[in-house]
């Protein structure tokens, strides 16, 4: 068995080395339905109970029609599907497009904004950058969501707090377009750990 | 030695009225705050506002500007002086027992000891209670380094309040 890097495999201690771990990376060689990460539960890297946060970071665009894809991101619990019942997730939104702004709240998973087919510039991929926080507690699951894109002469910079109402750890994790068109060849989603502190800091802590 | 670390993590078992990290080391080039956090208000509907000072000061000389997303009504704005950062807000005790906030709040160059102030970004938001996202930058006056950073809310924050300091560095 590979051991996490923060366990010195000598001694079996826990240290504090690199905060985030990358988990793992998708790089799609064809149009593909949607992306979806599974914890590992086995104790190593792809293990997401070990985490404090997760971090997605999404290169894509879709097959959708228009020149435009809110996308989703959907979360499953005890080693199970994900939920797709949107009801159980709600969030706040706002974006600047051109000279205006929109704010507004949702029921359903929506995380933010790619490029779709209809862009004459088949090249233009967007990006978005997600937090997920807690993911192993017993809380509703919270997320931000800061996505920007080009969408040939137009564009948009999106950030979106999208929070699950379900209290179970996070163990999977499944990022697809609203409209369900493909995410496109080369599409690119990383998967990040976040580990707490978890030998004594190295700095002083007061709560009051 | 690692590009990013976790300095110290806070996970209150009770109700808290303030967070404090010092005795920050000064090794880093950049900081992290990643908090998940709620208040125990029952007075703020449109959630809690988080308060971050540096290294004890209270004068005014913190500044800041915004972008927030409320419900379906947009604004952007600034203060010139205030005596703290405001980095955020967060769910209240009006809200679900369950639902906390997430921040990101960075913090550029703060052990540059010469002549540049500390600027902070931030951005937060809770998709559930008071709905609100927002992007906030602030700056404090001051070409000290930070060794401290102190945290609150209106009133106390909640158990289960989480906050994790990371330090950056790229070398």
């Amino acid at each position: 068995m590979v051991l996490p890097a923060y366990i010195d495999a000598s001694t079996g201690a826990i240290t504090d080395g690199e905060a985030w771990v990358g988990i793992a990376t998708t790089t799609l060689g064809s149009d593909t339905a949607s992306i979806t990460f599974t914890s590992t539960d086995d104790g190593q890297v792809g293990d997401f109970s070990q985490y404090m946060d997760l971090v997605v970071i999404t290169y894509g665009r879709t097959a959708d029609g228009g020149d435009n894809s809110n996308i989703w991101m959907r979360f499953g619990t005890g080693g199970g599907s994900v939920d797709t019942t949107n009801g159980n997730y709600k969030s706040e939104y706002m974006y600047g497009a051109g000279g205006s702004a929109t704010a507004n709240v949702d029921a359903q998973p929506i995380v933010g904004i790619l490029p779709a087919d209809n862009l004459t510039d088949a090249s233009i991929f967007g990006s978005m950058v997600s937090h997920l926080f807690d993911v192993n507690s017993g809380k509703f699951k919270s997320s931000l969501h800061l996505s920007a894109c080009d969408v040939d002469a137009a564009g948009y910079v999106w950030l979106q707090a999208l929070t699950w109402k379900d209290q179970g750890a996070i163990t999977s994790i499944q990022v697809i377009s609203k409209n369900l068109g493909n995410l496109k060849d080369g599409t690119m989603i990383s998967l990040f750990g976040i580990l707490p502190r978890m030998t004594p800091p190295s700095a002083t802590v007061t709560v009051a | 030695m690692a590009v990013i670390e976790a300095i110290a993590t806070t996970y209150l078992e009770a109700d808290a009225a303030s967070v404090t990290f010092s005795s920050i080391p000064a090794t880093y080039e950049h900081l992290q705050l990643r908090i998940n956090a709620r208040s125990v208000d029952t007075t703020q509907t449109t959630g809690a506002f988080i308060y971050l000072r540096f290294n004890g000061v209270s004068s005014a000389v913190y500044s800041r500007h915004f972008m927030t997303g409320y419900g379906t009504a947009e604004a952007g704005g600034g203060t010139a002086a205030d005596s703290y950062i405001k980095p955020g807000v967060v769910n209240t005790a009006l809200d679900d027992a369950a639902a906390y906030s997430g921040l990101v709040v960075d913090i550029l160059d703060y052990a540059e000891d010469g002549n540049k102030n500390t600027t902070v970004m931030s951005h937060f938001g809770s998709g559930l209670g008071y709905n609100i996202v927002g992007l906030f930058s602030s700056m404090w006056d001051s070409t000290d380094d930070v060794t401290q950073i102190a945290l609150t809310t209106y009133d106390d924050f909640a158990r289960g309040s989480e906050f994790t300091l990371y330090g950056l560095k790229s070398s």
